[in-house]
């Protein structure tokens, strides 16, 4: 979905329109977008329904939902799927513990530094996953083994691989407001810093934040390789597990997931939208969404 | 550091303004030797300030000239590298900023978007535990005061920026702060908002009798409000007093060049200890600027030289520029100075550009400096 909203915005963004020739090419123009919006649509689409009317396939044609109802039945799934939320959670609060107050101090105390962090943000982008994985059991190896041998571990992980998308939600979020003047003024009122940090700070960066938690828990919900690497059974491991056994159930699963991040994409839009029409603070987050769709 | 203006010779300002008996409410601020480095740059140079209680300063200077850095240093946003800062006599230098007491607002863009107007105003007082009826109750005097009654409901960005401003002081002021800060409040509004905000500020800070600093690089704004005028260079003050001795008495060349504009002459002082300038002799017995023969800069206002058309004049008018109530006048002199002046609309009404006038001198000498050394 958030794919097809991108090429539309990229044709948009570059009109191959010349001078002199503008009526007529503008109608071109939008003849070859609806065309290739119709296009993008069909090539996502089609997946989809094929998947959906796969999953409830039965014997002879007939349509069921059998192979949903032995999806929810089935005790691995509740299992995986706990130990996703889990991971989630955890992943969720590191990075917001973590990632906010650097964004902050940062962009007060040290904004030549956005440039460095930025950077930083985007290496597990360009390091492969495996090298992160490493790294990170490396560095964390003479934790307990309360950590090590726990989805604990995995949460570390992920709160490394999906530091691309967090970062870049909460940063532009921070980006989008005076933290330097509204910190200033909060404190020349009266406000200590923790005061200020929760009345002023996280409000203005509240959908930045609800961004960043639906993105980790989408990238927690979609990670399979490393799960896989460290021999934990999370949702999406169960999934391919499934897939290679049941195939009618894992296509039924695929759907379910399509479906709730849909649902969660759709909320995280409504929220922001609601808020940005009256507050004015900006939703910083569409972009950093629809990469974590396409993955 | 500071210098009061010792130049006796005052042309006659229909504005004068008297300093007047300071309110007994307000609170006493002194500045004592700030001292503040970033870098290579000495932003603030043993810089020391005394404003009575009830009084409002204007610290006017160029960019970069260590105005602002003051200010941030006595709300206790800035380190000093030295000095002190006494409120009513009381050290507060090492005081953390949220326990100053005093309230600021800043250029543009200091509301809370996440909170109304109203609840912009109450966060000061909601800080202090003040009960809730109280907080509404003030809510709404501040938000009378600053004339906007119902727009207390209205986010950040649903208010144009000078309601933004007023909003950010009636949120200064709910507080009741000690002393009031305005870092150029005004330079991110238009014209005309400008000019209004300005007196409103001027009326309430007078209705509290509030101690204020207000920094601005707009000399109309400082001579428009101030009761003293602090003209800042290089981190140091160069001159302080009221508008008018400010702008008629400025104590050296940079207060006279960047309050109001000038005229600026280099003659050869000759035998009698005068000059000539626009083919009038003028008497520098006042100035003791150097010897027969040395060469002395003069300044003069454009306000203190008359331009009259006539057939043999001493100038040619190049250019004309309507100002609304009066005229600016460029021309020049057969020697191809350039002379500016500003006369009324009335008097100046036949002037065009290319025609030749009598410039003179009608006004005193602003300032007159040597410039052998």
């Amino acid at each position: 979905m958030a794919s097809i909203v991108a090429s539309e915005t990229e044709l948009v963004g570059k009109p191959s329109i010349k001078f002199g020739e503008s009526e007529k090419m503008f109608g071109l123009g939008r003849r070859f977008r609806f065309i290739v919006l119709t296009l993008t649509i069909v090539f996502f689409l089609i997946p989809v329904l094929a998947s959906v009317r796969y999953s409830l396939l039965g014997n002879h044609n007939s349509l069921t939902l059998s192979a949903y109802g032995a999806i929810f039945t089935d005790p691995e799934f509740i299992s995986s799927v706990l130990v996703s939320v889990k991971i989630a959670v955890g992943t969720v609060a590191i990075t917001i513990l973590l990632v906010t107050p650097t964004v902050v101090w940062v962009r007060l105390k040290r904004p030549d530094l956005v440039t460095v962090l930025e950077t930083i943000s985007l290496l597990p982008m360009i390091v492969p996953a495996v090298v992160v994985t490493l790294g990170v059991l490396t560095a964390f190896a003479s934790l307990p083994n309360i950590i090590m041998g726990s989805p604990v571990i995995l949460a570390l992980e992920y709160v490394v691989l999906a530091l691309p998308y967090t970062f870049r939600s909460i940063d532009s979020g921070a980006g989008s407001i005076d933290i330097k003047t509204l910190v200033e003024a909060s404190k020349s009122l009266g406000s200590t810093w923790l005061s200020t940090m929760v009345r002023v700070i996280l409000p203005n960066l509240r959908s930045a934040i609800t961004s960043a938690i639906f993105l980790s828990t989408a990238f927690v919900f979609g990670e399979f390789a490393v799960a896989s690497l460290m021999s934990f059974t999370t949702f999406p491991v169960w999934l391919v597990q499934v897939g290679s056994a049941r195939a009618d159930e894992s296509v039924a699963l695929s759907v379910v997931a399509l479906l709730l991040t849909w649902g969660a994409l759709t909320l995280i839009s409504i929220i922001g939208f609601q808020r940005q029409k009256r507050t004015g603070i900006r939703r910083s987050s569409t972009f950093s969404v629809s990469i974590i769709t396409k993955e | 550091m500071s210098h009061t203006a010792e130049n006796p010779e005052t042309f006659a300002m229909p504005n004068d303004r008297v300093p007047r008996e300071w309110s007994r409410k307000g609170t006493s601020v002194s500045l004592r030797g700030l001292r503040r480095q970033f870098g290579s740059t000495l932003a603030l140079s043993d810089l020391s300030l005394d404003i009575s209680p009830g009084e409002l300063v204007v610290m006017l200077g160029p960019s970069g000239c260590g105005k602002t850095t003051a200010l941030r240093a006595l709300a206790g946003l800035e380190p000093l590298d030295a000095g002190s800062i006494f409120l009513d006599n009381r050290d507060i230098s090492k005081r953390a900023a949220h326990k100053r007491e005093m309230g600021m607002v800043f250029q543009a863009y200091s509301l809370f978007p996440n909170m109304t107007a109203a609840q912009n105003v109450a966060y000061g007082l909601k800080l202090r535990g003040v009960p809730t009826k109280t907080i509404e109750t003030r809510v709404s005097e501040m938000l009378d005061l600053v004339r906007l009654p119902t727009h207390s409901d209205r986010y950040a960005n649903e208010l144009s920026g000078g309601q933004q401003q007023r909003v950010a002081l009636a949120r200064a002021l709910a507080i009741s702060p000690k002393v009031l800060l305005l870092d150029e409040p005004l330079s991110a509004l238009d014209a005309k908002v400008r000019v209004e905000l300005r007196e409103e500020i001027r009326r309430i800070q007078l209705e509290f009798g509030i101690t204020t600093l207000f920094v601005t690089h707009d000399q109309d704004e400082a001579l428009a409000i101030a009761d003293r005028i602090a003209v800042l260079n290089n981190g140091a003050i160069e001159q302080i007093g009221t508008p008018a001795q400010v702008y008629s008495s400025p104590v050296n060349s940079f207060v006279a060049q960047f309050v109001g504009s000038v005229n600026v002459f280099t003659e050869i002082i000759d035998s009698n200890n005068a000059v000539v300038v626009l083919g009038q002799r003028l008497n520098l017995d006042r100035w003791s600027v150097g010897s027969i023969g040395s060469k002395v800069r003069l300044m003069v206002r454009p306000e203190s030289i008359s331009v009259k058309a006539t057939e043999d004049g001493n100038v040619t008018i190049s250019a004309v520029g309507f100002m609304g109530s009066s005229l600016n006048i460029t021309a020049i002199t057969q020697a191809g100075d350039v002379v500016r002046s500003n006369v009324s609309w009335h008097g100046g009404s036949d002037l065009r550009p290319g025609m030749s006038a009598k410039a003179e001198i009608v006004g005193p000498i602003l300032f007159a400096e040597s410039l052998s050394s």
